[in-house]
């Protein structure tokens, strides 16, 4: 049933396509940060490889946590959300979330979901560290933080579009060292 | 002594290396800091309970300006922060470095520090630091409650020198350092303390840190101080804290200070909480023993602080009622016959940004 109400939103969703993307509540009642993207010409034996490079690079960001088949990839992770106001800014809170992977010949596409976000104090020694108190980003908010909370879903939204440039240009990044090699492979051999 | 030696040439080793180093990715300039205000009543009409801050009695009265600056460019980082007010000042620094000559002067420094991380489990720290010891800070944004613990008032604000900290694990790490005294910017007793902290989280939401730290002390002489402070979130919204703490002055004879605080704090929402501090302390005995945070030596307190968390945006209100129980008479009622309770409220905004 569960996958079924996720096919139905996925095939509903207009954002899911676009090259920025965004939050969007899915029928479970979660906020998704869902997008597919194109890799033509990238098999899936080498989207798969350079899914796990990602998810190395990453390193304490977000750890893969289960992999199945070189096809699907589950991953934990952290984004650090910043209050910037004029010329002040600093970590104002964390937001755990999990990362879900799935490769395809010629294409791939991922979410991200269960956001969990843990508001930032400054320590004894003036550095900002989780409050103790976490929240589940969908927790509906009380009118006295609903622009705080308003500013959480923002500023979560852009971390996941920062992930979605970082798993781009490295999937991508495979895409142009595998036209390098095909290019290679058809140098004759004699000239 | 040989450990001293040890230490120094790790730290001579470890500064060196900061120079060759390669210049990495710089982070951008965080600027952070607090402002709070107070409103404090004792119900006998003079300011009995004499634990840090929040001390004048039927006054709309200044915590502090805090101005705090860290900047982090690869594996180096530094944190300056500055504060203004008697809460920031002569309520929890030193005026100047402690010369009588200086004694007009004040440094505001809280926290000035540089950090170099050189690996992802090693790092170490030099300079001016708020303590590793106790559960409570001098930032009102980092307490829940306004007034402040026995064990707060009693022990180190800060601790200057130098400290390695190597993390074992996410659940592990070791903290072992060379300071002054409690709460110098100048040592007067050269560089006499050592300190270590042991961070163990057992489980998810639960940390604990073993502290001590032995040598010179903020009283004049030596000693040392064992502390145990923890915390554990027990769901999403409740949070119990625990902190003990015993003090010996190197000299039993000038006695110290045993005690033990339980905070229990819950979240309705994000922006209303409502917690409780119950905490024992009391001053050892001796013939030329101390008395902390007027808890005269051989005497007790028991004291209960309820407060509530009010927030919205930056700013928190913190409506607080305390009441104090002596084991003598160790209050005045306000006629100044001696009693052994005192009670208060209060009511604190901090604004954090």
């Amino acid at each position: 049933m569960k996958q079924l109400l996720f096919l139905l939103f996925v095939l509903f969703s207009v954002n899911a396509w676009a090259q920025s993307g965004t939050l969007t509540m899915s029928a479970e009642g979660k906020y998704l940060f869902y997008q597919v993207i194109e890799a033509p010409g990238l098999s899936a034996d080498s989207l798969a490889s350079h899914a796990k490079q990602f998810f190395r690079q990453q390193k304490k960001d977000l750890k893969l946590s289960k992999s199945e088949a070189d096809t699907s990839f589950h991953g934990k992770g952290k984004l650090v959300l910043s209050k910037t106001a004029s010329f002040v800014t600093h970590p104002s809170a964390e937001v755990a979330y999990t990362m879900t992977l799935e490769i395809k010949n010629g294409k791939y596409r991922y979410w991200l979901t269960d956001f969990v976000i843990s508001p930032y104090m400054r320590n004894r020694y003036g550095n900002f560290v989780p409050a103790g108190n976490s929240y589940p980003l969908e927790k509906i908010p009380t009118k006295l933080d609903a622009a705080e909370w308003k500013g959480y879903i923002s500023s979560t939204e852009i971390q996941c579009n920062k992930v979605a440039a970082r798993l781009k240009e490295v999937m991508l990044a495979a895409k142009k060292a595998s036209r390098v090699d095909s290019g290679k492979k058809a140098i004759p051999e004699k000239w | 002594m040989e450990m001293i030696r040890k230490f120094t040439f790790m730290a001579a080793f470890a500064a060196g290396s900061v120079f060759v180093a390669n210049a990495q990715d710089s982070a951008p300039l965080e600027i952070s800091g607090s402002v709070d205000t107070y409103y404090k009543y004792d119900f006998q009409k003079t300011p009995n309970i004499a634990t840090s801050f929040a001390t004048d009695q039927n006054s709309v009265s200044l915590g502090m300006i805090d101005l705090a600056l860290k900047k982090s460019t690869g594996k180096a980082s530094f944190v300056g922060e500055l504060s203004f007010g008697p809460r920031g000042q002569y309520q929890s620094l030193l005026p100047g470095d402690g010369a009588a000559a200086n004694g007009g002067n004040s440094f505001h420094i809280q926290n000035l520090y540089v950090n170099y991380a050189f690996t992802d489990k090693f790092s170490m720290t030099a300079g001016f630091m708020g303590t590793f010891v106790g559960y409570e800070v001098i930032s009102p944004t980092a307490n829940f409650n306004y007034s402040t613990s026995y064990l707060f008032s009693s022990g180190p604000f800060q601790n200057a020198g130098i400290k390695g900290t190597y993390a074992f694990s996410d659940k592990v790490s070791l903290m072992v350092g060379l300071f002054n005294e409690w709460n110098a910017y100048t040592a007067t007793r050269g560089v006499s303390s050592v300190g270590a902290q042991l961070m163990v989280a057992p489980v998810k939401d639960w940390t604990a840190y073993l502290n001590v730290i032995t040598g010179g002390d903020g009283y004049g002489g030596y000693g040392t101080e064992f502390d145990l402070t923890t915390s554990y979130q027990v769901t999403e919204s409740f949070k119990v804290g625990l902190n003990a703490a015993d003090f010996s002055k190197s000299d039993a004879e000038d006695g110290g200070f045993t005690g033990a605080a339980l905070y229990l704090q819950n979240f309705f929402t994000p922006n209303i909480g409502l917690g409780v501090r119950g905490e024992y302390f009391k001053a050892k005995s001796g013939a030329t023993a101390l008395s902390f945070a007027g808890v005269v030596p051989d005497e007790s307190v028991f004291a209960v602080t309820l407060s509530a968390n009010l927030k919205a945006g930056g700013l928190t209100f913190i409506p607080e009622v305390r009441l104090d129980n002596g084991s003598a008479n160790m209050f005045f009622k306000s006629n100044g016959s001696a009693t052994k309770s005192a009670a208060q409220f209060s009511l604190a905004a901090v604004y954090a940004f």
